[in-house]
């Protein structure tokens, strides 16, 4: 039975979504405030019209309910759902005013692409914009890699009958590290802080010994580590990883790339002290297991090819890259137009593949992730071993994921589904991609980067892209993002409102 | 009759206490893990 949302239900929605978006607008203070120190006074305003009409559409929403309305299971997928595409609506205002986008449905496109971490981008002369527009890009993927619903429940939304719970699972976390949902969402941050302070240290003191500004050494750096911390792909230059040119810089980010797609509640339980967990649980075996094999496909394609059989190419141009692809972040060191040529065939598809099986959950990464992987791996062995036993036998499968647990048909078929939906969005975006011209293998690769939240780019992503194609990649991002279910509770909600109000007349 | 008194201890391990420790653990062990990788891919490639 699909039951359609009362009015009292759309008032809810209305209030927390208005929050969340009120929540965007104090973030847009950080690139205000940037502009302000850095005398970019065109910026400056228009970061202060921005703040201002998300303001005051935040709080205009926020007003169509008391404080503390009612919170349901469905209402929270709703909100979530609504809560992406209405952020990156608002926050485009500012972008589309900097003068380095070609229409406002481009800067939508670039915050889109920032809140999800994907990391496309179709901003143009990217080489010359204002620090305050390239800081609030960057900002967007903190927000949206930690999660906006986790950001805005740091600053308690006030959230009651169980709704913080309901909106941090339809966001697509679905484990707690902490018995109290707000004390997960601080975690989150503890660990996201730590990381990000050590990595700007660390790439400004790289950047610093290679010759850059002082300032400019640690904001290039700050913005890396966000980039790469929360796998999201920006980068300050047109040239993305490739402008720093720089072996000491691809370590450090590799390493960020890798904490930023470890599971929060691997990170929590080292940091308890209980570091063997890594070794033991599926995701991080089947991750590695993942990397190492893609890995050494990329090696050996490399190594047959004739412009990256070097060692130093195998490793800049191969494993960055594969690490860049599995983790979800995007970060480049080859021109857009080297993947179609000279790169090998090998190594390309063991990127494609990469960028489709993404990193951990409950971590910052997107795609198919390493835990359904795993699941579906014992999921094989288990219907093997049922199919040699005795007829009469009871053949259990055992999993460890910070405990062990029973693999049940029902785990199974949830990691299945969502397996089988990213699939068809990889294949669909890329009929889509090749119905406007484009070759099959650069289409499939575009529209495996928009929908894991990737951002490798065959140089498909442009200004110049048809209107078409830009919306379609919008929607896999967000798709991808909130891995399909709660963007499917969303259309089921509209056309259940609609059908109802059709049998009203 | 005789009651037992049953005591229950739940302990929650903070992940803030030794938070630095952690930290230093996770950096050796993906510097571990990505000289593995950076191995096999380099072996592979020497392969091709």
């Amino acid at each position: 039975m699909w039951v359609a949302p009362q009015r009292r239900d759309l008032g809810a929605i209305a209030h927390y979504t208005g929050l969340l978006i009120t929540t965007v607008a104090g973030a847009m203070v950080i690139p205000l405030a940037t502009a302000l120190v850095a005398g970019e006074w065109g910026p400056a305003l228009d970061f202060a019209l921005g703040a201002g009409v998300t303001a005051a559409i935040g709080m205009g929403l926020a007003q169509m309910a008391p404080r503390g309305a009612y919170l349901g299971r469905r209402d929270a997928l709703i909100i979530t759902a609504l809560a992406w595409l209405s952020i990156s609506l608002v926050g485009a205002i500012p972008l589309s005013l900097s003068g380095h986008y070609g229409s406002f449905l481009d800067a939508w496109f670039e915050t889109m692409s920032g809140f999800t971490t994907s990391g496309l981008t179709l901003s143009q002369d990217l080489d010359h914009m204002a620090v305050a527009h390239n800081m609030w890009r960057h900002l967007t993927h903190l927000i949206g890699g930690q999660g906006i619903i986790v950001a805005a429940l740091t600053v308690a939304m006030g959230v009651r009958g169980g709704g913080a719970i309901s909106l941090y699972i339809a966001e697509g976390r679905d484990e707690r590290i902490m018995p109290n949902v707000i004390h997960t969402a601080r975690f989150i941050w503890f660990v996201t802080a730590v990381y990000v302070s050590l990595g700007t240290v660390a790439l400004g003191i790289a950047n610093l010994a290679a010759g850059m500004e002082f300032s400019r050494s640690f904001l290039h750096g700050f913005w890396a580590t966000i980039a790469c911390y929360d796998t999201g792909g920006f980068g300050p230059q047109s040239m993305n990883a490739l402008y720093y040119h720089s072996p000491i810089f691809e370590i450090v980010t590799v390493m960020l790339m890798l904490a930023g797609t470890l599971n929060f509640n691997l990170h929590a339980d080292v940091w308890r002290g209980d570091p063997r967990e890594i070794g033991k649980n599926i995701e991080a075996r089947s991750l590695a297991v993942n990397i190492a094999l893609l890995s050494a496909a990329v090696g050996f394609g490399l190594g047959a090819s004739q412009l990256y059989s070097g060692w130093g190419e195998v490793l800049r141009k191969g494993v960055y890259h594969v690490m860049s692809a599995n983790s979800g972040t995007g970060h480049q060191t080859l021109y857009t137009t080297q993947w179609l040529n000279g790169y090998s065939g090998l190594g390309f598809a063991a990127i494609l593949l990469a960028m489709a099986f993404g990193g951990m959950v409950s971590s910052t990464a997107g795609g198919i992730k390493a835990l359904r992987l795993g699941l579906i791996a014992k999921g094989v062995l288990w219907r093997v071993k049922q199919s040699i036993a005795p007829a009469s036998s009871v053949i259990t499968q055992k999993y460890h994921h910070l405990l062990d647990v029973p693999l049940t048909s029902e785990v199974l078929s949830n990691a299945l589904m969502v397996f089988v939906l990213y699939v068809i969005t990889y294949i669909t975006g890329a009929l889509i991609g090749a119905a406007y011209g484009y070759p099959a293998g650069a289409a499939l690769f575009e529209s495996i980067s928009a929908t894991a939240n990737v951002g490798l780019s065959t140089g498909i992503t442009a200004p110049t892209m048809p209107a078409g194609l830009k919306i379609t990649y919008m929607v896999q991002m967000w798709a991808g993002r909130l891995e399909f279910i709660t963007l499917f509770a969303l259309i089921a909600s509209i056309v259940t409102s609609f059908r109802r109000g059709r049998g009203r007349q | 009759m005789r009651t037992q008194e049953v005591r229950l201890e739940v302990r929650f391990h903070s992940p803030y206490r030794r938070w630095a420790l952690g930290l230093i653990t996770e950096i050796v062990v993906f510097a571990l893990f990505m000289a593995a990788v950076a191995l096999i891919a380099l072996l592979a490639a020497w392969m091709a």
